[in-house]
């Protein structure tokens, strides 16, 4: 294997790759919405106070659950489950309630962070392969190597 | 106190940059013309992918096999390249001056290029995350140069900021790199989001109004674009009775007190654009009514509340207010507020990256508003107020 090269590190590389990815994006952009929501809140008042805290939370538990898959921890699966899932049941409603009322659908970067990012965590996370690779003890780094993530990658 | 009559043409001149269309919002949450084929390429790109994937043609043999024998994070990469080279081939066609279209052109091509290499087993890291840096930096620049962000520029950026990620991840059991990798994907990611704030603001010539510097509201704020023509006299008449019933109807609110008595929920009054609004006048039905205006708005003064004037609004979403003074009375919406739930109240502005603070929805659009501004020596009786006029009228106000 070339020094850099790193496509038969199955973990790495998989399918859980790309979950681990994926919620970093969303662990990111939970960053910038706290700082948003911060700065907004010097301009209007306290009022936003709890959507603030909510946020910092939730992109804390984002990071945290990005950090805990790398290491297959079943508790980062739940939470990033829970997350994602509360994320676009939101999304969901906010799109059926704007197209229904307002005639107006998400706009394409929301259904994009919004629906299509958290969907593929969820369904790759309730893949059979996915959920076997957290039933194994925990791994102690983000790089360890050697774990099957994807059938199709290590075959 | 301005020198004119402003019921004849000084909002007309705002309402005609806005152009043809019959609202207006900043590019920030829709697709700029320019970027409307980069957009349907992007669309049509998997169709074109499954053709060439199905058909198999000689020439690109090779690559689908190598596609197909990545494994799944290289296998997104490969998407984010197409994405990205699809993108910047749109742009070419549809966006900039002949150097843009070479530019744009050679990403497209390098991109390719890059695809081509991580197919068929050769090194491709360092060659994307020389392409995706440059490629999010030349936009970065570009905005802060006065190019609207849109949403095919900030979805493109996200694709671009995962396939940094994907390249800068590290090999091996390097902790520290792999926190690195994490911090600098934060980092670009946050950067993108406040270079397109800065953008969305830049264009609408600045983050206190509605109005527009290049043609465009402000974030969150949709304007109606009235006729191009100068209002008729039955309209000035129509719009000057209008300011003068409701000058005369909200006299009695001066104190603040008096308004609360009357429904209006004052709250504490700060800033010089405070909205206090009435909720049994929400949705009484009854519209432009001088007598029961929906909001009333005051500015903190150094010596108490200095009331500015009302606003009238529109009771359902995106519903359209009556032009009684044509292009006098000119109409706004807000679009894209998050508004929170508990407590109820307004948490922000949807983020360039899609999200409203947790626990806050997404308001998509509002029914219009108008303001009818009664201080006396106005600069005009509707639309917009200068900050730096109420801050004079306030500090000198009775």
């Amino acid at each position: 294997m070339h020094p850099i090269d790193d496509t038969h590190d199955t973990d790495r590389t998989g399918l859980l790759g790309i979950v681990q990815l994926l919620v970093l994006l969303q662990g990111a952009i939970l960053v910038t919405g706290t700082i948003e929501a911060l700065v907004f809140m010097g301009f209007a008042g306290p009022g936003g106070a709890l959507t603030l805290g909510v946020t910092a939370a939730a992109a804390v538990a984002t990071l945290a659950a990005a950090a805990g898959l790398a290491r297959r921890s079943r508790a980062a699966r739940r939470l990033t489950l829970v997350c994602e899932t509360g994320i676009l049941a939101v999304a969901v409603l906010e799109a059926i309630l704007s197209t229904v009322l307002a005639g107006v659908p998400l706009v394409p970067v929301a259904a994009l962070t919004r629906v299509a990012v958290p969907l593929a965590v969820i369904l790759l996370l309730r893949r059979p392969d996915s959920r076997a690779a957290f039933d194994r003890p925990a791994m102690p780094s983000a790089t360890t190597r050697g774990g099957l993530v994807s059938t199709e990658a290590a075959s | 106190v301005i020198a004119h009559d402003p019921f004849h043409g000084e909002v007309a001149g705002a309402a005609a940059s806005l152009g043809g269309a019959t609202t207006v919002g900043n590019p920030l949450y829709d697709v700029l013309p320019g970027h409307l084929l980069a957009a349907v390429l992007v669309l049509l790109l998997p169709a074109v992918a499954w053709t060439i994937a199905a058909a198999r043609p000689r020439r690109l043999a090779a690559y689908v096999d190598g596609y197909q024998g990545l494994p799944p994070l290289h296998r997104l990469a490969v998407w984010l390249l197409l994405i990205d080279a699809t993108v910047h081939l749109g742009l070419a066609f549809g966006h900039g001056g002949p150097g843009l279209r070479i530019a744009f052109l050679a990403a497209a091509a390098w991109g390719l290029l890059i695809v081509r290499r991580l197919t068929v087993g050769r090194r491709w890291r360092l060659q994307t995350a020389l392409l995706m840096t440059g490629s999010l930096v030349a936009y970065w620049a570009s905005v802060a140069g006065g190019e609207p962000p849109d949403q095919v520029g900030l979805a493109t950026k996200l694709v671009e900021v995962a396939a940094l990620a994907i390249v800068l991840r590290p090999v091996g059991r390097s902790s520290w790199r792999a926190t690195a990798a994490s911090t600098t994907t934060i980092v670009l990611v946050v950067v993108t989001s406040a270079v397109a704030w800065g953008g969305a603001f830049a264009v609408a010539g600045g983050a206190s109004g509605h109005d527009h510097g290049d043609g465009y509201p402000a974030p969150a704020s949709r304007m109606s674009a009235a006729a191009h023509a100068e209002a008729t006299d039955a309209q000035a008449d129509a719009a000057r009775d209008l300011q003068a019933a409701t000058a005369i109807s909200i006299e009695r609110y001066r104190d603040p007190r008096v308004a609360a008595a009357d429904g209006y929920e004052i709250g504490e009054i700060v800033g010089l654009d405070h909205h206090a609004g009435n909720p049994a006048y929400q949705r009484d039905g009854r519209i432009l009514d001088p007598e029961r205006p929906e909001s009333i708005i005051y500015a903190a003064g150094p010596d108490g509340p200095v009331l500015l004037g009302a606003m009238f609004t529109m009771e359902g979403p995106g519903e359209p207010g009556p032009r009684i003074g044509g292009s006098i009375t000119t109409w706004h919406a807000h679009e894209h507020v998050c508004l929170s739930l508990v407590p109820p109240a307004l948490a922000g502005i949807l983020s360039p990256l899609g999200g409203c603070p947790i626990g806050s929805i997404d308001l998509p659009i509002t029914g219009e508003m108008i303001h009818v501004w009664t201080a006396p020596g106005a600069p005009q009786p509707f639309g917009d107020l200068d900050d730096a006029w109420r801050e004079r009228y306030v500090a000198t106000a009775p």
